[in-house]
């Protein structure tokens, strides 16, 4: 999390100089393999993101004698849970760096090894399995959201559906969260609202996962919009379009252009900022104000942070300091929407895969009156993925419902904007067995914390946005509230966690 | 056999001693291991150890990163037996891994320091993509490239006695590229109207510029003619790798200044208006909401001077045009490539070396890349060496389509400043 200090009063947001703020970071383009001479690995990503916080202080410096920033850039911290996870194991621990960015959308290269020798094989097939291997195992885990990547040409060189059907096993088999499409690189630029790319988006919305859609120009920002307008008139496709979300990478690299800001009024759309850098941003941020009908703050839930390392590096550092900066146009709110809510809102999902799970729900509460209940329960969780009981699959934060930072709510300064690191979910899965379970832990005021395991079965039926929406939304949850166990100790609590995973 | 992230063992792997045997290894023997399903395989020197499990191999972070294994994954072992290959040349990329190491300076230190290096990793097994920790220096040291390069599963070790006695070695940054301004010099002399240049790979390059260049006839026109398994000449190689270049520099967003200067006889540099004030400027701005319009007037300008093609070759011109395109940038502090591109040698004007030592000898954050195309004998490529050497880059020879345009593309993302060292 990036540590801010407001170098002034700030009456209008509640803050006082000298306050500080944290900022939740989420890069939502981040590229892992190897293509030519670009290779990167989890650790890669941490290293990248350290030597970012090192320029970003650099950069910031320079522009803080130049009374530029409104916001200083004073700290980096990780969030407690993931860094715990780091922490299990010696080797992990050296990895354990870079938390200028909490969270890391990850996706394949066109990889060296996208095309298989084996012409019956959909490409990108290794690089999906290698993302699944790296974002769906401890400790990283707990920092990356793994994307796949297709090649929606494969239907004219393999077979049909075959782009299809790797999209499918990637979500549902590897757990595979978003996909990426890349119409330059695959060679398919002509070809976007063909049925070859069609049926590719189509399934995407049938499995709820979010599109990253590589744009370098306003040409294929059209050919994206006439595909989905397409799909909307065509009823075989009417299902699937409530399930698309497409982020236009690169803002088109055209941050101004009226035909972009038009497309991003459709809800099905949004946009990133890696790539963009200089007068870019400015650019980007006051076209996006301007086409916001009614004016409010809306405009800023469209647009994501994305570095598209390693493609690019330093491009990042400014799209941060333009956020902390006097000229952004917005609040604190909409600094922290860009960081990293909207992609937490676009990304998050309960991770399920056709794993065999046949757990029963079980919510334990735990009076927590000398604060360190998380804590003694984190260290026994960890102990089993340390001892190999367990691996961790994923780790989502629970998004509170009231996120807007307004003076009515100026004790949230001090904490985080937008996400509470105090509420999850975690993912398990059993080295023996390969079953999942889902481990919700929610702070439910200082003094109370609960504890509720459900199986992947019981979770799926609640869909994917659930870590999105108000806690009150969720029936699953809400029936466990209703079945809760009390523990009056810590140890009472850890006998139950450990009953409850049949760990004991 | 199942693989253990082991940390930092210093590149080592450790087996169980039984494990060791029935490999035929020992202390000192390389192994080989492979993902069968991936292929992914790395290499390393091997230790022996009885805490090991017989059916587990723990490898040194490090390895595993360059091979793109992690933990748990399955992997056949085999002893590497073949000689080690003699290393001329490696370039070593520095990657800061604390504040203190990200300064400005940090290359030179590292040249400073290469004893404490050596005694680091000198003996240690090398293959592209290999990585160390130097902790004097708090960064992490990246095998870029060697002479000759490791191709397939050859390994060498690092001896730097040998480096020094050879083409030696070169320290520059990596991990965080910088914004930078350019200035491209192309030769359109009549020499490059010379159809030697074949076209292979560029499918990629071409349908992005195709993509890029909208609805502007010329453009579209100009790209047609890059078929597959053709020839095209020089001058029309050299034109694409500058719309490429000025493609990824505006679209990709690697952005700022970039001029375009085109010699023969005579010295003409690409000139722009900004729509909003008026002003004519000999640089396109690649940032900002008129970077489209630049990029349409920048690919016109190439094309034309193209096809009209001159006699003699004026290269110290062309470089006293440079001059004055930097100080028209107005930003002495923001670093500068410079790439110089020529089939053949300087036929008039001032001396080259000697305008680039005259007027450029001020600027630190200037970097010189001079590419030779076409036909070697005809290129002066002992001058091409030294304006690079000088200029802190480097000198290529290219001769199709697809180095030339990778090479350009690959500058228009990566500004390094190089530091060398040799006996």
């Amino acid at each position: 999390m990036l540590v801010v200090r407001s170098v002034e009063d700030q009456p209008a947001h509640g803050l006082k100089k000298g306050d500080l703020l944290r900022f939740y970071i989420v890069d939502a383009h981040h590229h892992m393999g190897r293509e030519g001479s670009h290779q990167n690995t989890p650790a890669g990503a941490y290293s990248y993101y350290s030597l970012l916080w090192f320029e970003l202080r650099r950069m910031a410096k320079e522009r803080l004698e130049k009374d530029e920033l409104l916001y200083e850039p004073v700290d980096i911290e990780p969030p407690h849970t993931a860094s715990k996870c780091f922490n299990i194991r010696n080797s992990w621990a050296e990895m354990n760096r870079g938390w200028l960015v909490d969270r890391t959308i990850v996706f394949p290269f066109s990889d060296d090894y996208a095309k298989s020798d084996n012409k019956l094989v959909a490409s990108f097939k290794l690089s999906n399995d290698r993302i699944a291997r790296w974002t769906t195992r401890s400790p990283h885990s707990t920092r990356l959201i793994g994307f796949a990547r297709v090649d929606p040409t494969d239907a004219r060189t393999i077979g049909a559906d075959c782009a299809v059907r790797e999209l499918h096993r990637a979500v549902t088999l590897l757990g595979l969260r978003g996909l990426k499409l890349h119409p330059l690189a695959q060679l398919f630029l002509d070809d976007i609202e063909d049925d070859i790319t069609r049926r590719v988006v189509k399934k995407a919305g049938e499995l709820h996962v979010p599109i990253v859609f590589d744009t370098r120009n306003i040409r294929t920002v059209r050919r994206i919009k006439n595909l989905i307008d397409g799909m909307r008139s065509d009823k075989s496709c009417a299902n699937s379009i409530t399930g698309t979300r497409i982020v236009l990478a690169h803002s088109a690299m055209t941050p101004g252009d009226t035909f972009l800001h038009d497309t991003l009024m459709d809800p099905v759309f949004c946009t990133e900022t890696s790539g963009l850098h200089g007068q870019d941003l400015p650019v980007l941020m006051k076209a996006a104000q301007e086409r916001d009908t009614p004016p409010g703050n809306q405009w800023s839930s469209r647009i994501l942070f994305g570095t598209d390392y390693s493609y690019f590096s330093l491009h990042a550092a400014d799209t941060i300091l333009h956020l902390l900066s006097r000229d952004f146009i917005g609040g604190p709110s909409d600094i922290q929407r860009i960081l990293g809510e909207n992609a937490l809102l676009l990304a998050q999902k309960v991770f399920v895969t056709r794993g065999p799970s046949r757990r029963r729900p079980r919510q334990v509460a735990f009076r927590d009156d000398r604060n360190q209940g998380l804590d003694g329960f984190e260290n026994l969780l960890f102990s089993l993925v340390r001892d190999e009981h367990w691996d961790v699959s994923s780790l989502d934060l629970i998004i509170p419902s009231q996120r807007v930072l307004t003076s009515s709510n100026v004790s949230l300064m001090t904490k985080t904007i937008g996400v509470d690191t105090d509420s999850y979910v975690l993912t398990l899965r059993s080295r023996s067995e390969g079953e999942e379970v889902h481990v919700w832990v929610r702070r439910r005021s200082d003094r109370l914390l609960t504890f509720a395991v459900t199986s992947g079965y019981n979770t799926r039926g609640i869909g994917g946005s659930e870590l999105g929406l108000p806690e009150s939304e969720s029936l699953l949850l809400k029936a466990l509230d209703e079945h809760t166990i009390y523990a009056d100790s810590s140890d009472a609590l850890s006998q139950e966690v450990l009953e409850t995973l049949g760990t004991q | 056999m199942e693989i253990v992230d082991g940390g930092e063992l210093k590149g080592y792997a450790s087996l169980h001693p039984k494990t060791a045997e029935s490999l035929k290894a020992d202390i000192g023997s390389i192994v080989l291991f492979e993902d069968p399903e991936s292929g992914f395989w790395g290499a390393a020197e091997i230790r022996k150890s009885p805490d090991v499990p017989q059916n587990k191999m723990v490898v040194d972070s490090l390895v595993l990163e360059a091979s793109l294994l992690m933990e748990g994954d399955r992997v056949d072992v085999t002893l590497y037996e073949r000689p080690m290959t003699a290393l001329d040349y490696v370039e070593f990329g520095l990657k800061p891994l604390t504040e203190d190491a990200n300064t400005e300076d940090l290359v030179t230190r590292a040249a400073e320091s290469v004893s404490s290096l050596e005694k680091l990793i000198g003996g240690r097994l090398v293959y592209p993509g290999m990585s160390f920790n130097w902790p004097d220096l708090g960064v992490k040291v990246e095998i870029l490239n060697t002479r000759p390069a490791l191709t397939g599963r050859s390994f060498a070790k690092l001896a730097f006695e040998a480096l020094r006695a050879k083409t030696g070695y070169q320290f520059k940054t990596v991990g965080i590229s910088t914004p930078f301004n350019a200035i491209l010099c192309i030769d359109t002399s009549g020499s490059m109207k010379t159809g030697d240049v074949p076209v292979k790979d560029v499918a990629h390059a071409r349908e992005g510029l195709k993509d890029l260049a909208g609805d502007n006839p010329d453009v579209q026109a100009f790209l047609d003619r890059f078929e597959e398994g053709t020839n095209v000449t020089r001058a029309e190689a050299a034109a694409m790798a500058v719309l490429l270049y000025l493609a990824e520099k505006v679209g990709r967003g690697y952005g700022e200044k970039v001029a375009v200067i085109t010699f023969e006889r005579d010295v003409s540099e690409m000139t722009f208006m900004d729509p909003d004030t008026g002003d004519v400027r000999p640089y396109v701005e690649c940032t900002g909401k008129n970077k489209a319009i630049g990029l349409q007037v920048i690919s016109t300008h190439v094309i034309d001077k193209v096809e009209e093609g001159g006699t003699l070759t004026n290269m110290g011109d062309a470089l006293m045009k440079a001059g004055e395109i930097l100080d028209a940038f107005g930003d002495p502090r923001k670093p500068t490539m410079l790439i110089m591109l020529t089939d053949g040698m300087t036929t008039t004007g001032p001396p080259p070396l000697k305008v680039l030592k005259e007027r450029f000898s001020g600027h630190r954050k200037l970097v010189m890349y001079c590419i030779g195309l076409g036909e070697r004998n005809e290129i002066d490529e002992e001058l091409m060496l030294a304006m690079a050497e000088y200029g802190n880059g480097t000198y290529r020879h290219v001769d199709n389509m697809r180095d030339l345009l990778e090479w350009y593309g690959r500058l228009a993302s990566e500004f390094a400043v190089v530091i060398r060292g040799r006996e």
